[in-house]
């Protein structure tokens, strides 16, 4: 019981190695999601359309195996078919073209119904083991026990004879066409005059060279040949199969007329109908075709992670350059000092500086002062124009090694954002401003400092003339000496200069320190400025094409499913 | 009847007249020579062929047969790989001249045979001039393109027979060699089989041979016994119905072969049919005018149809070019669009305007007006910096938003040539260099942006008349107002839009108060238009790239249409 089942399992597990169908199924449909927008649509269709019908055939009856066969006009398909099913079905007539609609023969009807509805037969061209054969079986045919054991072994078949695909009526080969691409075992009929023929070749035999697990090539009419001209005629078209990529190739030689070699046709079928393996190999070479041809999708080295850091670090360069980092830690400074004068100037020097001619003044225009004054509204946004030219270049490292449509992808992965990104440039820096605006405790003890000399002076100046006035000019009476003696007014005219000095002092000290404060801060600003603008940028662009390069990583493997890698 | 001083001017006449006929044809040889498709068009490579096929046919057969008066008549057996051709032409000759086998396909050299007399003839690649010759019987291994030619005694004087490949096998070139034989031939002999006269293949050669003008006559072999009647007769109708009915029909039954040959009586038909034509003068050359007209009749149809391709492939050049316009006409309204909308005065220009407007520095470049001498050293002063950096920001500000528009043009253009299977192929190779801006745009464009800045000083200088009430009171740097407009112009918009309280207008308040509105606007459009003017000549410049993968392609000009129309036109003039 267990050798029985390990025996079963055993084909599964010496496949496990190359994915299974059903996983490479799986594969190519995350193939078509994965590629929507990055592949080329029509590959993603034809794609799509492969796993719609390996869906339904694999729905349908696998006891049943499609066999078609397909060939030139005048081939002798439905001699062939006629023999097969030991019954004149499908009319044989010298006519060309004769058969213009598929005849189908089922042996073992159950669950055929639904794929031959499938396959879409016309009604009228069914025959059944159920109907017609069973009248021969049952027949009082002298070889009834031997067609009978043949009908019994061909049990599963579904023998299609199509129309042929190169005659002048159109129509049959779209028909042929149709179940060309659909059955599960193909068969091409060939016969000695037609064998080498272009149509034949360059429409099916190129086209379906993978297939040749499950396609069968019958040499038709070899009784027109001499038994020696049989043999090279094999060779002949053998070595053209092979020359066309169709890998060792099966031939069988038959004769419709004089019956020779159809038995052995006959054991092929058998033999295929018995392993049913046809559906799944039919559509293994269909799913090896159609993923071979994203191997171009997949032709590159290991998929690199990320942006490199030397890219990395010239896109942070070049957008700081674009949002203008330097200059705006420049006219932050700027601003910081004429705060700091504001705060901690000299008053009587900008009181003085005010009695200076003014243009704006003259030109009614003082208002605007203040609003240039108030030009440091703060950085807004970047240049689109130095973004866009940043981004540039930013994916030509790691794209370089990937195929044309990669690049694509990865290049519009960094543009992504490419219209948001000066404002949130922007916005990086404007967080980082707060730290500007704020005044500095000492600015206001240096201001109060400056006031109270300011009255020290006023002070001292308002002493003076009450002691020029009751002192030098002796007016009025003398209420105290401290402001009728002159001979204090040397001391008094010190109180008087020294605030003054030691304000001015203050001043241009403070103007230095602001100055140097001012320096410290911006380049401290600039460099916040920078770590925002990296944080930006990595939001905005180097995560982006970090998650399509591991979109294409993953596709990679996922096609390499699909490839049976 | 006619006495011999008539005929002898008829003679002149006629000479005359085939010497002029000769001269068109060789022009219209030439004419369809000249030129190339290079652009993906639909129906291109049909075009291609045709345009091949008739310089061809032209220098194998038109141009030989109008030269060469007298020469046998040459009788090509093309068909289907297996229907018997070398057995037909063998049968005939009597003699194994062409191999026979059941190996398809089995002749891969054409193989002609002619009576002895004219073996010098078709030697000296009168007909054909593109083959070489190999005198038979046929050697094992030919190169491809060679005519073996045989001399036998038993065919006629004035005939010859060339067994041609296949037209159906999977060799490509037998096909090539089957329709160029074709075309060659004064009759056309189509051997097809019973198995295979339904075949599509068969009925596409006739039917070009019927709109290439030849003489057809159809062979129906390996008829099975018995089978007779209703397949000749199918076939028949099959002739009429594809419009070939008029031609002369056989029938070989399936026979024995014996040493490469059908028995006598199989192809007795055929053979005297043909020695029937070639010994009868009259008819012989009755067959050969008749399909050297049917030649030069189906000239009519075939070269018009070309130069209607050729107008095809001028039309997809101009499709593609005005493509390149229209990217190009976009990069500049995009241009326009980001000098108008304050995209500009963001980053690091908005920074060093706020630096230079808010330090006080712009209001230092207003200078109240003392005297003449004070003037004269404000020229004098050195520009501050952050004028300079200012005037430098705005101009890198600018030059990456024309190099952003350029190199979106660029990709643009890429994008809508692969959208197009005639660019798709234009780009071939080429796109990566034309993806981006070219190598010289940042030069270019640094010298637009400078020689701009200079015209817009100089607009200062000469256009901004002052106020005169505000001329008498503050005089200005010149330097440091140019900069005030350009930042007004590019940042805020035109200088056009009512002044709005906020910082947003301060330029234009201090321009309009300096300049007054009127002048301001003038200058204003002025160097808005300059700049556009240049930067469109930039685009021009990049544009001429494409336009130049375009040229070296070689694509056909409307002229080549016309003459081919012309030829075509002279053609039926000297005939």
């Amino acid at each position: 019981m267990t050798m029985a089942t390990s025996q079963v399992g055993r084909p599964a597990t010496a496949h496990g190695a190359a994915p299974g169908l059903p996983s490479r199924l799986a594969a190519l449909e995350s193939l078509v999601e994965l590629g929507r927008g990055r592949v080329d649509a029509e590959l993603l269709d034809d794609t799509g359309v492969l796993l719609d019908r390996a869906g339904q055939r694999l729905m349908l009856s696998g006891d049943h195996s499609v066999v078609a066969l397909a060939g030139g006009t005048g081939s002798g398909k439905s001699s062939l078919f006629n023999a097969v099913c030991g019954l004149e079905l499908s009319p044989v007539a010298v006519r060309r073209p004769t058969t213009s609609a598929a005849h189908a023969c089922v042996w073992g009807l159950e669950g055929a119904g639904p794929l031959l509805d499938w396959l879409n037969v016309d009604k009228r061209y069914r025959y059944a083991r159920a109907s017609a054969l069973d009248r021969v079986a049952t027949g009082p045919d002298g070889g009834l026990a031997g067609a009978g054991r043949g009908e019994n072994s061909l049990q599963g078949l579904v023998l299609l004879d199509l129309p042929d695909h190169d005659s002048i009526q159109t129509d049959n080969r779209e028909e042929a066409d149709r179940f060309v691409a659909v059955a599960d075992l193909l068969v091409w009929v060939l016969d000695p005059q037609k064998y080498a023929d272009a149509a034949l070749h360059r429409n099916y035999i190129v086209p379906y060279a993978q297939h040749a697990a499950v396609t069968l090539i019958v040499l038709n009419q070899v009784d027109v040949l001499r038994p020696e001209e049989i043999d090279d005629c094999v060779a002949d078209l053998r070595r053209l199969l092979e020359a066309e990529g169709l890998h060792d190739p099966h031939i069988v030689t038959t004769s419709a007329v004089t019956g020779a070699g159809v038995d052995d046709f006959r054991q092929v079928l058998v033999d295929t109908v018995a392993a049913r393996r046809v559906r799944s190999e039919r559509l293994s070479a269909d799913v090896d075709k159609l993923a071979a041809r994203f191997t171009d999708y997949c032709a590159m080295g290991t998929v690199p992670a990320m942006v490199d850091e030397r890219r990395a670090a010239s896109l942070f360069g070049a957008l700081t350059e674009a949002a203008g980092v330097p200059a705006v830690a420049e006219a932050m400074e700027s601003a910081y000092e004429l705060r700091a004068v504001d705060y901690m100037g000299w008053p009587i020097s900008r009181a003085v500086a005010r009695l200076r001619r003014d243009p704006l003044r003259k030109m009614r225009l003082t208002a605007l002062r203040d609003e240039l004054r108030g030009a440091f509204t703060g950085p807004i946004g970047a240049q689109q124009g130095d973004v866009d030219n940043a981004l540039q270049g930013v994916t030509d490292g790691v794209a370089a090694d990937l195929p044309e449509a990669w690049q694509r992808s990865v290049r519009r992965a960094a543009r992504e954002h490419a219209e948001e990104l000066p404002d949130a440039l922007g916005q990086a820096l404007k967080d980082s401003l707060p730290a500007f605006n704020q005044v500095p405790r000492w600015w206001w003890l240096v201001k109060t400092w400056q006031y109270f000399l300011v009255f020290l002076s006023l002070l001292g100046l308002g002493w003076t003339l009450l002691l020029v006035v009751y002192g030098v000019f002796d007016l009025g009476s003398e209420p105290t000496p401290l402001i009728s003696d002159p001979g204090l007014l040397p001391y008094v005219a010190l109180v008087v200069l020294c605030p003054l000095g030691i304000g001015y002092l203050t001043a241009s000290m403070c103007r230095n320190v602001a100055a140097l404060s001012a320096a410290k801060h911006g380049e401290r600003v600039e460099q916040h400025m920078r770590d925002r603008i990296v944080v930006a940028a990595r939001q905005m662009v180097l995560d982006p094409v970090a998650e399509e390069l591991s979109a294409v990583a993953l596709f990679r493997a996922e096609a390499d499913t699909a490839r049976g890698l | 009847m006619t006495p011999p001083a008539d005929q002898s001017v008829a003679g002149a006449e006629q000479q005359a007249g085939r010497a002029d006929l000769e001269r068109v044809l060789i022009e219209l040889r030439d004419q369809v020579e000249a030129f190339r498709f290079v652009l993906q068009a639909p129906g291109v490579e049909a075009a291609k062929a045709a345009q091949l096929e008739i310089r061809n046919q032209l220098d194998d057969y038109v141009l030989p047969r109008i030269r060469g008066d007298g020469a046998p008549l040459l009788v090509v057996l093309g068909g289907s790989t297996g229907a018997g051709k070398s057995t037909l032409v063998n049968s005939m000759v009597g003699a194994r001249v062409s191999a026979t086998g059941v190996l398809r396909p089995t002749t891969s050299s054409p193989i002609l045979v002619c009576h002895p007399d004219h073996t010098g003839w078709f030697i000296g690649a009168n007909i054909l001039p593109g083959m070489g010759r190999v005198e038979g019987p046929a050697p094992d291994a030919i190169a491809g393109d060679q005519l073996v030619i045989i001399s036998s005694d038993s065919l006629p004087a004035g005939l010859a027979l060339l067994d041609s490949p296949d037209f159906d096998s999977v060799f490509e070139d037998h096909y090539e060699f089957a329709a160029k034989l074709m075309d060659a031939a004064d009759l056309w002999l189509c051997v097809t089989t019973a198995a295979r006269y339904a075949d599509a293949q068969v009925w596409q050669m006739l039917q070009r041979a019927r709109e290439h003008g030849a003489s057809i006559g159809v062979v129906l072999s390996r008829v099975p016994q018995g089978a007779g009647s209703e397949i000749t007769e199918h076939f028949a109708d099959l002739l009429e119905e594809h419009g070939v009915g008029d031609a002369r029909q056989f029938t070989i039954p399936e026979t024995k072969i014996e040493d490469s040959r059908l028995p006598e009586e199989a192809s007795e038909e055929i053979r005297s049919w043909l020695i029937g034509i070639a010994e009868d003068d009259e008819q012989r050359a009755e067959v050969i005018k008749t399909t050297l007209g049917g030649v030069l009749d189906s000239f009519r149809t075939r070269v018009p149809e070309l130069a209607k391709q050729v107008e095809a492939q001028v039309e997809a050049r101009t499709v593609l070019s005005t493509e390149v316009q229209a990217a190009y006409a976009t990069a500049l309204a995009e241009l326009d669009e980001a000098t108008r909308n304050g995209t500009l005065l963001r980053g690091e220009v908005l920074a060093r305007w706020q630096d230079f407007a808010g330090t006080g520095d712009l209001v230092r470049a207003l200078h109240v007006r003392r005297g003449r001498a004070d003037r004269r050293a404000n020229r004098r002063r050195r520009t501050p910096a952050r004028v300079r950096s200012l005037k430098s920001a705005l101009r890198s500000g600018l030059e990456s938003v024309i190099i952003a528009a350029a190199e979106h043009a660029a990709e643009d253009v890429i994008g809508r040539w692969r959208a197009n299977p005639a660019g798709e192929e234009m780009l071939a190779g080429k796109a990566d260099a034309l993806r981006h801006a070219s190598a010289e745009m940042p030069r270019r464009v640094t010298r637009a942006v400078s020689a701009w800045q200079d015209y817009v000083l100089e607009l200062i200088r000469t256009e901004g008349v002052t106020k005169r009430t505000v001329a008498k009171l503050v005089s200005f740097d010149d330097e440091a107002l140019s900069l005030v407009l350009m930042v007004g112009l590019l940042g805020y918009g035109t200088s056009d839009v009512a002044v709005e309280e906020g910082t947003s207008a301060v330029p234009q308040r201090l321009l309009k108060a300096l300049f007054g509105a009127e002048s301001l606007r003038g200058m204003s459009a002025k160097a808005r238009a300059d700049l556009r003017s240049r930067a469109g000549m930039l685009f021009d410049e990049e544009a001429i790239r494409f336009g130049q993968a375009l040229d070296a392609a070689g694509v056909p000009d409307e002229n080549t249409a016309v003459q081919l129309y012309q030829a075509t036109y002279n053609l039926e003039v000297a005939r």
